[in-house]
């Protein structure tokens, strides 16, 4: 969509999801599972929407892992934060 | 001209979908914020069909189904769940609540239209 307020919505979801990051590190920091997974599953059923298909897909994942009861969730978020980060 | 309420939490991807779906000139598209919030406007809008999403706060899509059912005004109005949570058993779930169906999330703005003209043909 070449739309230049579906552009504008794009760049504000690319920030939010910079903030969606940093927030993300703080829930796993405090291992406070149900904010991973909350963030998790706006991620993924937003990013994809804007153009951004791989966090939609990493977002997923971490969100499986957090519905499994894993307790190795920083090593799930590992993508999902690595292509957060590649926004910025 | 074709009614259809969009509901999700999420701002921007409601705005998202209300641009994807006007790329259809049949279809006049409002959106709403929560559950509460169509709960008030679809009695007034009478929409041919609104999409609902799943997981909001307060109050939830299956909660707002169960809403609009409970309504004469809305009760027979087809409504399809917008969801990231599409396993097979999660749609038959959703469907067993009286949903005409589900639409993935995230959803492809270029096609969004085409799916809710399906639903419209199957409703």
């Amino acid at each position: 969509m070449s739309d230049p307020l579906f552009a504008g919505l794009a760049a504000r979801f690319r920030d939010r999801a910079l903030a969606d990051g940093a927030q993300l590190r703080a829930a796993l920091a405090e291992s406070d599972c149900a904010k991973v997974g909350a963030i998790a599953h706006a991620l993924s059923g937003s990013a994809g929407t804007f153009g951004f298909a791989a966090i939609s897909v990493h977002a997923e994942a971490l969100e499986s892992a957090v519905d499994a009861g894993e307790d190795q969730l920083v090593e799930a978020a590992k993508p999902l934060l690595a292509a957060l980060d590649a926004l910025a | 001209m074709t009614h259809i309420l969009y509901v999700d939490d999420d701002a921007d991807i409601c705005e998202v979908a209300v641009m994807a779906l006007e790329l259809d000139d049949a279809l006049v598209v409002r959106a709403c914020g929560s559950g509460a919030d169509a709960l008030t406007v679809a009695p007034e809008f009478q929409p041919a069909l609104i999409l609902l999403d799943v997981m909001m706060p307060q109050m939830d899509g299956p909660t707002t189904l169960a809403g609009l059912r409970a309504d004469e005004r809305t009760a027979e109005i087809p409504i399809v769940f917008i969801t990231a949570r599409t396993q097979t058993a999660d749609v038959e779930r959703l469907t067993a609540l009286g949903a005409l169906g589900v639409i993935p999330k995230p959803f492809d703005p270029m096609t969004l239209a085409d799916q809710v003209r399906t639903f419209l043909a199957r409703g």
